[in-house]
C-alpha cells in the first residue's frame, strides 16, 4: 500500500482515505509536526508538501509560484499528464496549465461570463432543470441513483446551456471524463478519448462560427486573441471543469448530511441554512482534483521556517489545509452553522476557480430541491456500500448513491 | 478626493469574491469581470465588508487605506 510512509523526512502523498468522507490521516498527522515536509515525487524529484492553512494560502495567492512544469504528485506520471494533455496543443487555453502572461489574457476573455451578475442569470434555468429533473426521478420510482438522475445532469445540462450546445450533447464530454475518472482506463484509452473529445470541441466552434447564438462558446469564437489552439483549449476545459466537480460534489453533500447524525433534519427544519451548509460542504469534503494544487517555484522562497528553492515543486494539500484546526476549530465535524467563507475548495490566487459562483448556484439551487421534493430522503443502501472514487484519481467523492424517498 | 479602497486592475482576476462580500461598494464591469468601485459606495457604513473583501480578494487586489 503506498500510503504516507516515511523515507527519512520525506514522505510519499498519502491517498488512502480510512473514512470515506475524511482526508488520509497521515495528513492530519503531518499538519501538526510538520506542515510543510519534503514530498517524493513518482518522477523520482524531491519537493515540497504543504498540509498548513495559512502556508498553503500564502504560496497559491504568491506568484513566485508556477504551474510549470507539470510534475503531477501522485499517480503513473505519464498517465497523469494525458489526463491534461501531453502536448503544447492540448494545454493551450487550459487556464488551469496557463502561467502569466498567457493566463492573464485567456482568463480575461472568458471571465466576463462568469460575473455575480451574469450568474445570477442564470438561477431560473437553474431552478427549472432542478424540478424536472427531480420529477423525472419521483416518476421514475425507487430506489435511485442520485447521481446518474440528478447531481451529474444538473451541472451537465446548466453547461449545455450555458455554453450553447443541445442537451444531448451530454454524454459528448462526459464519457471522456468517464474514461479519465476510471483507474482502469490505459494510457491508450485516455489519449484516445481525449483526441475524440477534441474533435468534438473543434465541431462546435466552427459551428459557433457560422452561426453564432448568445453564449459562451459564441462569445469566445468571436474573440480575436485567442488562436484556435487556445479557444478549443478553452473550451475543452470549461467542458470538464463545468459538470464534474459540481456533479461530484452534489452527490457527495448529500452523502455527508444523510450520513452525519441530524444534519438532514437540521437543513429541513431551516432550509435558510442552506447557503452556509453549501459553504461548510465544500470546506469538509474538498473534492478538488489533487493534481491542480502543484506549484513549482521560479525563485528561491523561504517560507514557514523553510527554504523553497527555485524549480523545487510544490504541493499544497487542499483538502488537509481545510481541515486546518487554526483556521477551522473542530475541523473535522460538519458544522452547517459555521462560517466557512475564507476555506480553499476553489483554490486562491490567479488559478481561483472561475465557475465558482455558478457552482454554489447549482449547489444551492439543487439541495433546496432536493429539502423541498424529496424531504424523506435517505441512503437505499448501508452507508458502507456508497461507493466512492478511487482515491489517487482526479476528484475525489460519490461514486453512485442509491437513494430512497417515500 | 482620494478613495479610501482602491482596486489594483493588473492583479484583478474577475473572481467577484469582493461582490459577495461587500455588495454595495464593489461591482463588476461586464467585460472580463474585473473589480470596480460603485460610484455610490457607503464606505463609511461598509469598513468592516471592506476589510471582509480586502482579506477575501484570491489575488490580493484590494487596498484599503482607512
Amino acid at each position: 500500500m503506498v500510503t504516507g510512509h516515511e523515507t527519512g523526512t520525506t514522505v510519499v502523498l498519502p491517498t488512502v482515505r480510512i473514512a470515506p468522507l475524511d482526508p488520509p490521516p497521515e495528513l492530519g498527522q503531518l499538519r501538526e509536526t510538520r506542515p510543510v515536509t519534503r514530498l517524493q515525487y513518482p518522477d523520482g524529484h524531491r519537493g515540497w508538501l504543504v498540509t498548513n492553512y495559512q502556508v498553503a494560502r500564502a504560496i497559491l495567492a504568491d506568484r513566485r509560484f508556477a504551474v510549470h512544469p507539470i510534475r503531477p504528485a501522485v499517480g503513473n506520471p505519464a498517465k497523469a499528464i494525458e489526463n491534461t494533455g501531453s502536448d503544447a496543443t492540448a494545454q493551450a487555453g487550459n487556464l488551469l496549465v496557463s502561467d502569466p502572461p498567457v493566463h492573464t489574457y485567456l482568463r480575461r476573455a472568458v471571465a466576463g461570463q462568469f460575473t455575480i451578475r451574469r450568474v445570477a442569470e442564470r438561477s431560473e434555468f437553474v431552478s427549472e432543470t432542478v424540478a424536472t429533473l427531480l420529477d423525472q426521478m419521483l416518476t421514475g420510482g425507487e430506489p435511485a441513483d442520485l447521481v446518474e438522475s440528478f447531481s451529474l445532469p444538473l451541472p451537465s445540462l446548466v453547461l449545455c446551456e450555458l455554453l450553447g450546445v443541445p442537451p444531448s450533447d451530454r454524454r459528448r464530454f462526459e464519457e471522456p471524463t468517464d474514461i479519465r475518472l476510471n483507474p482502469n482506463s490505459t494510457i491508450e484509452e485516455l489519449a484516445a478519448a481525449r483526441i475524440n473529445f477534441l474533435d468534438y470541441v473543434r465541431g462546435v466552434i466552427e459551428h459557433k462560427r457560422a452561426s453564432p447564438a448568445d453564449d459562451v462558446l459564441s462569445d469566445l469564437a468571436r474573440n480575436e486573441t485567442l488562436t484556435g489552439n487556445e479557444l478549443a483549449g478553452m473550451a475543452m476545459s470549461l467542458f470538464i471543469a463545468g459538470h464534474e466537480t459540481t456533479a461530484i460534489m452534489l452527490a457527495s453533500s448529500v452523502y455527508a448530511l444523510l450520513t452525519t447524525p441530524g444534519r438532514w433534519d437540521a437543513l429541513r427544519g431551516d432550509p435558510s441554512l442552506v447557503n452556509s451548509a453549501v459553504e461548510e460542504l465544500l470546506r469538509f469534503l474538498t473534492v478538488v482534483p489533487t493534481i491542480f494544487a502543484t506549484r513549482t517555484a521560479t525563485a528561491d522562497v523561504d517560507i514557514a521556517d523553510v527554504h523553497i528553492a527555485a524549480s523545487e515543486s510544490v504541493t499544497i494539500s487542499l483538502c488537509a489545509a481545510n481541515r486546518d484546526p487554526d483556521r477551522f476549530p473542530d475541523p473535522d465535524r460538519l458544522d452547517l452553522e459555521r462560517d466557512a467563507a475564507g476555506h480553499l475548495a476553489f483554490g486562491q490566487g490567479i488559478h481561483t476557480c472561475i465557475g465558482q459562483h455558478l457552482a454554489r448556484l447549482e449547489l444551492q439551487l439543487g439541495l433546496r430541491g432536493l429539502l423541498e421534493r424529496l424531504p424523506n430522503l435517505r441512503l437505499a443502501v448501508p452507508a458502507a456500500k456508497v461507493p466512492m472514487h478511487a482515491p489517487e484519481r482526479n476528484a475525489y467523492g460519490v461514486l453512485r448513491l442509491p437513494v430512497e424517498w417515500s | 478626493m482620494t478613495l479610501p479602497v482602491t482596486i489594483d486592475a493588473d492583479r484583478c482576476i474577475g473572481s467577484g469574491m469582493c461582490v459577495t462580500t461587500a455588495p454595495t461598494v464593489f461591482d463588476q464591469n461586464d467585460e472580463d469581470g474585473r473589480a470596480l468601485i460603485r460610484s455610490d459606495a457607503p464606505l463609511d457604513r461598509e469598513r468592516e465588508a471592506v476589510r471582509q473583501a480586502v482579506a477575501r480578494c484570491p489575488v490580493g487586489a484590494i487596498q484599503a487605506t482607512a
